[in-house]
């Protein structure tokens, strides 16, 4: 809010009269606010604003307007020559009645203890992607997310909230309008707040729902005035951020024969061949293809438009909002096909909230929200897409042949033809339907006594989805065998393939119901506030189309929460939370737990003594919270742990003389196992306080988290008791500790408002249980060290000459270790490097540091914006099929361009990214897991960037448009990381993904 | 406590109801109505019911012994962990880490066990140990359960049959003992329960059992199988029941383990090396010596001769015309006809098809799979001489001819070798024919097309190497248990039995234990079951006639006469992996080595693959690989050691000398 706030005024010819007529509009960031109380300095003369933010006044000159609402800074103008004012009221940090978002309900921010953070605008998760899950890293403290694709469809960001602390399911509570649902599809004009929950104080109520931190998603409500409409529009075009690249066909030669020969084996490519495919005399027969070139294409494109309307009466208010998103990949399309296999996704979302005041105590609320999508793309996914791609090196063959046959290599199933796949192999055509709706009805109960009113709201969703697949296994192909020694013709040999398209289709479905009942109280007793809710809520959730009867059985869970609040003059708080709940997945006795929590406030300054320091400091709360919730997702495909399960498919057995009487096999599975929840335990420390005249807000929060009966298979059981999987437990215990900080702080130097924000996050979780056995060393073993911990050796750089002819100097037994190798540390000291010396290597490729800051600037009708987004404590290893140069003994496989910087005989560069390179692996261990493979995963990103003029509402009046803004929106433009081989964030492996895009947009919005 | 609150959620909703009749809303009235029936509704279902979404028809583990049906289910699954030894990338691929085979493919696992990769970190493997362990398991519990199944009326279970299949699980659970018992070494002997799913980090800290204690576990079992006469000699119900264990095959299985238990390897007075090898308690685990050696061998043979007097024949196939043994159709169709004479158990599960696929790239195949030459060398001359003794044998030139011999097979007559084929392969003993594929020969199974097409395997050839990576690296490729009926090229790849238990294993087990008895007393035993196998592959008989070839004049001689004839017999059967560790010499500073010691690492050789038809035909190396003392047994996973604190590695596994 901070941000983008503008300041408009138009100055106007003065006029000469004692007392001058002023209108003007008053809105903040999202529109005009009705209802705003404009008044005379000193006087008791004023007015309001109407529904569209208007107001009319006769004021004398040279008398000041006091322009106050309710949760927004009070704003003097001084009133010479203007006869029109336009305000933008600031938020005020402050605000004392302002309420926020809680589990089941909302506080008043002042009295609020638990640990939430929101997001500060909801115009900041408007960016030009199509999943909202991309839009918030690094805009909330204390969020951990991640994009490892960003494949049309398919792009959702990975979301923890205060990272990973468990080793089952550490996926956050999603609610949207307060039912479980997804997130990811929902357009973002509809949202009205975007809050988590971090802390126990926040979250008991979930119950054994609510360990992982809960998202809490609100959408817009009508608002009271004749309708407004609201219209968006951008078109923008979108391009990779990073994509490996691979080196050409004359380098791959080079490079293959030096690994030959450094090794002592005879090189393949003979000098006639590597001439042959640098002059491309023959093009067909020594191809030098780089197939990134040929698959993908330079710019994507994507659109978006959003229309909505809200508006209403004292008794019904509506909001409508209909949106479209539009998405253009990067692949390449062959124009002579008959079909299409283009990567394209189209969603249509919709969106009403109908309020309807029934009595004068009685709200009806209906809402019905959703999406329906379309998704084209090639048959081949995104990911083996670009596998093959790095598959097929560039002299292997080439793309097609002079008649316009594919050509390929036999055994294709390794290497086959990238462009053949992408163009020949059929599409894949998903359609997606999703809709949530519910209905809400509120009953005020201030007859039974005041401040008691009875909730109630039922929700039932529905989603579907269909994929109608049009492919063949392999197109056609044909490998070239040489040229006819007479007529010179290629002599093409037909390896077979299917280019008949077959039809399949797969769908599913999905239905959700849930109902939910409360009462809530809340009241003021002078100085004391009380308040208390007791809610009973049930779940039923159902797979339709479940490919076995277990999966088929409905999800459910049902429960009850409680929550008693108190403050004293805004200056003492005290809350207690419960949540008494269950699911279905546990023994009857082991199903429902009790999760209790309980918190301390005390606004510091609201006490006397602290007149003293409000000069400084202006504000100053500190919040203690402290309390459990539970985790009951096992994470594994595995429902009711508690029956032991029958394997009726376990590959049986054929008898009889002509082997046709085949039994099926049976086997136990699983054993039964007494499990039951998960146990968080949850402390937060936080502290809220203001500096700078309240330009500088600051919260910070400082955590503890305990996992208790973490979900594992027992880890420590020999194979020699022969079970097929060992038995569930509730045997993992983890600790998580961590910080949040955000700060926010705006100033206004005349014209000119510049806010700044940004937020930090740390997280760093340790194993004190996870049932693995000792090893004898102490560097082996996993306790203490972080969930997801990754094991490799250490290195110590590359084996020089010397090195290798100190017998003293460890090195794997069996392997033909030469100069140029990586050498790995020897850290039990025996001589020999193996098992004993692997040890926790490098940070997770799940960050511990995730951060965003912002910058944004107002001048007149312009106004900027920058935001950056960055990861720390991260690293990962690039590693991988296919990443090794060579790994098949040159039988399939490109190399990275970056390939010449690597350590050989007359270069022996001890700091080569690629070690003395070699053909084929087992010869030695350079590619095995170490540190010589870590990379530093940190990086910033100036994740958006936007840059807006508001036109004058004068040139556009008259076509009835009140507001409306052109502006540039950047996503993903810059990205500061020290490594270069791919996109950053696609972290660990080999870069074959999806790549993440950049986008450029031009847009538009309109309010009528 | 939930029902408590919903009370009094409900007794909200009833005072919420009386209030609104004092202020007589109508409409509130209605409303209000609808809510407390939802509320009632909810205030009805018990909490436990509700979420009680059990699986009502979830299959049991006690539902599974309470038919016969569902018993029989369960005893195919243990009759699963048999092993293919003939899918030479996966199951089979102990035949690929001897010498005797390459797998083409760099990214097997194999290829990297032969590069010297395998350390008691990287995991077993083939997962045997695991595997097995299953198995055993498996068995176990189903010995202990068959009681369990009701007999009644018209299920068909009769006390009989109840003991026939629990004879059967604890034959195949010896089996499995013996699986690990060969590749591993002494076993962990879990006995006669299973261990419970919760047991204690203490109580599976159990040790190993010495080799003594294993063979006498495993043989036990079997002689305890062979004293309750449960298990039929003969299959009564072939149509329906081949395939199932015979007394016959307890027979056999017994002789094979009796074999390898007094081969050398396991005598610590000729292993020296593995004197050494002790518990945590310092029990040699290794705990035969030559004390009763002797009488270990004649074990062996009585063993063996107990399966030779059960009357299975070797198989032969005679000319039409000429009424002939055909020793080549004799030999190659033994293994693609199901259940013949020589037969004493089969794996009727099939596993072929990748055999198959892995015929010439030139018949649409894989050509993954190259024998190589080391294996090609050990085949005799047609005059049934190793090819250094026999001065007619020539590595130069090429044939001007067909050869004279030939076999009729898809009704089609094909000779040994055609015109122009290396010199190398012609004139070789029939079994040669039936079982490598060799450069310009016609390959036995017809094309997409159908024509029977000549392999090429150098470099542009029509299955040698190009710019894929199907192509075998030894040029050589498997003709041994490959179908002639099969076109992969149309996806025709036919099943057949793959034999366990065959009758000429069993003869030349025979007169390996004999001769270590005593060559002396049992020579003309030895040459009789000797000659039978040569005889029927058309090979020179041992004798004292003057067509035959002399008799290996003492021992030692008679010794290697057997072990080669082995060696050529059971080729790419899965058993030279285990032989050559099992038969022990010495080096040349006289230490004792294993013959896989000697023979598995070092340079591997095939015909030139990278070079063109006129530069082939050259012996070339095409592997260097790794093998070494620690290798004999198989390394235990490391984690199974860490869990288990009694367990020990074996030898040299965990970096001490070799």
């Amino acid at each position: 809010m901070l941000c983008a706030f503008i300041c408009l005024t138009i100055p106007l010819i003065a006029q000469q009269a004692t007392s001058i007529k002023v209108s003007g509009v008053v809105s903040d960031e999202t529109g005009p606010l009705p209802g705003v109380s404009v008044s005379i300095k000193g006087t008791s003369q004023g007015s309001a604003t109407n529904v569209d933010g208007l107001f009319i006044l006769s004021v004398p000159k040279n008398s000041t307007l006091v322009i106050t609402c309710v949760g927004y800074i009070t704003q003097e103008i001084k009133i010479t020559n203007q006869s029109n004012i336009n305000v933008r009221l600031l938020e005020d940090a402050k605000k004392l009645d302002d309420v926020i978002v809680v589990g089941y309900g909302t506080q008043r921010k002042i009295s609020t203890i638990g640990a939430q953070s929101s997001v500060k605008s909801i115009t900041e998760l408007k960016q030009p992607v199509a999943n909202m899950t991309n839009s918030i890293a690094g805009r909330i403290a204390g969020v951990v997310a991640v994009q490892r694709s960003a494949e049309p469809g398919s792009d959702n960001s990975d979301i923890w909230i205060r990272g990973i602390s468990t080793f089952s399911n550490s996926t956050p509570l999603i609610l949207v309008d307060g039912v479980e649902r997804q997130f990811n599809n929902i357009d973002p004009e509809d949202i009205e707040s975007f809050s988590i929950l971090k802390d126990a104080s926040a979250t008991a109520v979930y119950g054994v729902k609510g360990a992982n931190g809960v998202v809490l998603i609100t959408t817009k409500q009508g608002v009271k005035g004749k309708p407004k409409i609201r219209m968006e529009y951008f078109k923008g075009f979108s391009q990779f951020t990073s994509v490996p690249t691979f080196a050409d066909g004359v380098t791959y030669m080079q490079m293959a024969n030096e690994a030959l020969t450094t090794r002592g084996l005879a090189p393949k490519y003979s000098e006639e061949a590597i001439r042959k495919t640098y002059t491309q005399e023959d093009p067909y027969l020594y191809p030098n293809v780089n197939w990134m070139d040929v698959v993908f294409k330079q710019f994507g494109q994507n659109q978006k438009m959003n229309m909505s309307v809200s508006g209403g009466s004292e008794f019904a208010q509506f909001y409508v909002s209909f949106g479209m998103y539009d998405e253009q990949g990067l692949y390449k399309t062959n124009d002579l096909e008959q079909y299409n296999s283009k990567i394209s996704y189209t969603r249509y979302n919709f969106a009403t909230n109908l309020k309807m005041q029934i009595t004068k105590s009685t709200e009806l609320t209906l809402g019905v929200k959703g999406y329906v999508s379309d998704k084209n793309a090639p048959s081949t996914s995104a990911s083996d897409l670009f596998q093959f791609v790095m598959r097929a090196y560039p002299v292997a063959y080439p793309v097609t042949y002079p008649n316009g046959e594919l050509a390929q290599v036999w055994g294709g199933g390794d290497m086959r033809n990238p462009y053949g796949l992408l163009t020949r192999r059929g599409y894949h055509a998903t359609t997606q339907f999703q809709t949530y709706s519910d209905i809400r009805l509120s009953q005020n109960l201030e007859f039974i006594t005041k401040g008691l009113s009875f909730k109630t709201l039922f929700s039932f969703d529905a989603y579907s989805q269909n994929i109608n697949k049009r492919e063949n296994g392999s197109p056609t192909n044909y490998l070239a065998s040489g040229r006819d020694p007479e007529t010179g013709e290629l002599i093409l040999i037909n390896q077979g393939g299917v280019d008949v398209l077959s039809y399949g289709v797969s769908t599913s479905a999905t239905r959700q119901y849930y109902l939910e009942t409360k009462l809530d109280y809340e009241r003021r007793f002078g100085e004391h506030r009380t308040g208390a809710l007791l809610l009973y809520n049930q779940t039923d959730y159902n797979n339709n189309t479940a490919g076995d009867l277990q999966s088929s059985l409905p999800y459910r869970s049902l429960g009850i929460a409680g929550r008693v609040t108190y403050s004293y003059a805004d200056k003492y708080m005290l809350e207690a939370n419960f949540g008494y709940n269950g699911a279905e997945n546990f023994a009857p006795g082991k199903r429902f737990g009790f999760f209790p929590s309980a918190g301390l406030g005390w606004a510091v300054s609201n006490e006397r003594f602290f007149k003293v320091v409000e000069p400084y400091i202006q504000f100053l709360k500190l919040r203690l919270s402290h309390g459990m919730a539970g985790n009951s997702k096992l994470n594994q495909s595995r429902r009711f742990a508690y029956l032991a399960t029958v394997n009726s498919n376990s590959g049986g057995y054929t008898y009889g003389n002509t082997r046709q009487r085949s039994l099926t096999g049976y086997e136990i599975d699983d054993y039964a196992a007494d499990v039951t929840w998960e146990t968080s335990t949850k402390t937060n420390l936080g502290i809220d306080f203001n500096l700078l005249n309240n330009k500088l807000a600051i919260q910070a929060d400082l955590f503890s988290d305990r996992r208790e009966n973490i979900f594992l298979n027992r880890n420590a059981v020999p194979d020699f008791v022969g079970i097929q999987k060992n038995l569930l437990g509730n045997l993992g215990t983890v600790d998580n500790w961590g910080y949040e900080i955000t700060a926010d702080w705006s100033h206004k130097i005349n014209e000119v408002t510049i806010g700044l924000r940004g937020n930090f996050t740390f997280n760093r979780s340790t194993i004190i249980e996870d049932d693995t056995p000792f090893k004898p060393f102490p560097w082996m073993n996993s306790r203490g060290l972080p969930v997801n911990y990754r094991m490799g050796y250490i290195s110590d750089g590359l084996f020089t000459q010397e090195q290798i002819d100190d017998p003293s100097i460890a090195r794997q037994d069996q392997m033909k270790i030469q100069a140029g190798d990586v050498r790995f540390r020897d850290l039990n000291l025996d001589g020999v490097i193996n098992e004993n010396d692997q040890t926790r290597i490098g940070y997770n490729p799940v960050p511990e540091i995730m951060y965003g800051f912002g910058l944004t600037a107002a001048w007149k009708g312009f106004n900027l914006g920058a935001f950056f987004q960055g990861a720390g404590n991260v690293e990962f290893l690039i590693n991988g099929t296919d990443f090794i140069p060579f790994e098949q003994s040159g039988a399939r496989g490109n190399v990275y361009s970056n390939i010449l910087d690597r350590w050989n005989e007359t270069n022996p560069n001890p700091n080569a990214i690629w070690p003395r390179l070699s053909y084929g692996t087992g010869i030695n261990q350079n590619y095995a897991k170490s540190t010589y493979w870590l990379r530093d995963g940190s990086y910033i990103r100036l994740k958006t960037f936007d840059f807006g003029y508001n036109i004058p509402n004068k040139w556009v009046k008259k076509v009835g448009i009140n507001n409306s803004r052109i502006y540039f929106l950047g996503y993903n433009l810059l990205t500061f990381s020290k490594f270069d081989m791919w996109d950053v964030e696609l972290g660990e492996g080999n870069g074959s993904k999806y790549p993440n895009i950049s986008t450029y947009s031009l847009g538009i919005n309109f309010l009528f | 406590m939930v029902r408590n609150i919903q009370t009094s959620v409900h007794i909200a909703w009833v005072l919420t109801f009386y209030s609104n009749c004092k202020i007589n809303n109508i409409i509130m009235k209605k409303i209000v109505k609808y809510i407390i029936v939802i509320v009632a509704m909810i205030s009805v279902t018990s909490c436990e019911d509700y979420l009680d979404t059990r699986p009502d028809n979830m299959l049991t583990v006690d539902e599974i012994f309470k038919t016969k049906r569902t018993t029989e289910f369960y005893l195919a699954n243990i009759y699963k962990y048999l092993r293919c030894e003939v899918n030479y990338g996966n199951s089979g691929a102990f035949t690929a880490m001897s010498d005797e085979l390459d797998v083409t493919y760099a990214d097997y696992w194999v290829s990297n066990f032969n590069m010297g990769a395998m350390t008691q970190a990287s995991g077993d493997y083939m997962n045997n140990w695991r595997t097995m362990y299953r198995g055993i398991r498996s068995a176990t519990y189903f010995m202990n359960n068959v009681d369990n199944v009701p007999i009644e009326d018209g299920n068909g279970m009769t006390e009989k049959l109840k003991k026939q299949y629990k004879s059967e699980a604890r034959f195949l659970r010896a089996m499995f003992y013996f699986y690990i018992f060969r590749q591993y070494g002494p076993v962990i002997i879990i006995g006669d329960n299973v261990i419970a799913p919760d047991a204690t980090i203490e109580e599976t800290a159990l040790s190993r059992a010495t080799v003594s204690e294993t063979v006498n576990f495993i043989v036990n079992d079997l002689n305890a199988i062979l004293q309750s006469r449960t298990l039929p000699e003969l299959i009564p119900d072939q149509t329906e029941e081949y395939g199932r264990i015979t007394e016959a095959a307890c027979r056999a299985l017994k002789a094979r383990v009796l074999l390898y238990a007094a081969s050398d390897f396991y005598n610590t007075d000729i292993n020296t090396p593995y004197k050494t090898f002790k518990d945590k308690t310092g029990k040699m685990l290794f705990d035969y010596t030559n004390e009763a050696k002797t009488e270990r061998w004649q074990r062996a043979v009585d063993a063996n001769l107990d399966v030779i007097n059960l009357g299975y024949t070797l198989y032969e196939e005679k000319d039409a015309i000429s009424g002939k043994i055909n020793p080549y159709l004799s030999f190659k169709n033994m293994f693609t006809t199901d259940w013949n004479s020589e037969m004493i158990f089969g794996r009727p599960a099939g596993g072929f098809w990748e055999i198959e696929m892995h015929s010439p790239r030139t018949v649409n195949a894989w050509s993954g799979w190259g024998p190589t030459q080391e294996l090609v060398d050990i085949f005799y001359t047609k005059n049934g001489l190793p090819i250094d003794k026999d001065p007619l044998y020539k590595e130069t030139g090429f044939s001007g001819a067909n050869s004279a011999e030939s076999y009729t097979s898809n009704n089609r007559t094909f000779n040994y070798t055609e015109t122009g084929t290396f010199n190398m392969y012609v004139d070789r003993e029939p079994r040669f024919y039936a079982t490598i594929s060799f450069d310009n020969s016609r390959w036995l199974a017809p094309a997409k097309d159908g024509t029977y097409i000549r392999t090429r395997y150098f470099n542009g050839g029509n299955s040698g190497a190009y710019s894929g990576r199907n192509y075998s690296k030894t040029g050589y490729g498997i003709r041994k248990h490959n179908n002639p009926n099969a076109n992969v090229g149309s996806n025709i790849t036919p099943e057949h039995v793959e034999m366990v238990f065959r009758l000429g294993e069993i003869y030349l087990n025979y007169v390996e234990a004999l001769n270590e008895v005593s060559y002396a007393n049992n020579l003309p035993e030895i040459l009789t079951y000797l000659n039978k196998i040569r005889s029927r592959a058309g090979v020179n008989v041992y004798g004292y006639g003057v067509e035959e070839l002399p008799v290996p004049a003492n021992q030692d001689d008679m010794r290697e006469a057997i072990y080669r004839e082995r060696r050529i017999e059971l080729a790419l059967e899965g058993h030279r992996y285990f032989d050559a560790i099992r038969w022990m010499t010495k080096d040349a500073s006289g230490k004792p080595v294993t013959h896989a010691e000697r023979d598995f690492g070092g340079l591997l050789h095939g015909m030139a693959v990278t070079e063109n038809e006129t530069n082939f035909f050259k012996r070339t190396g095409f592997e260097t690989r790794v093998w070494s003392k620690k290798y004999n047994l198989f390394p235990i996973y490391i984690n199974e050691i860490y869990t288990d604190q009694n367990l020990v590695q074996n030898p040299f596994w965990d970096g001490s000398e070799e």
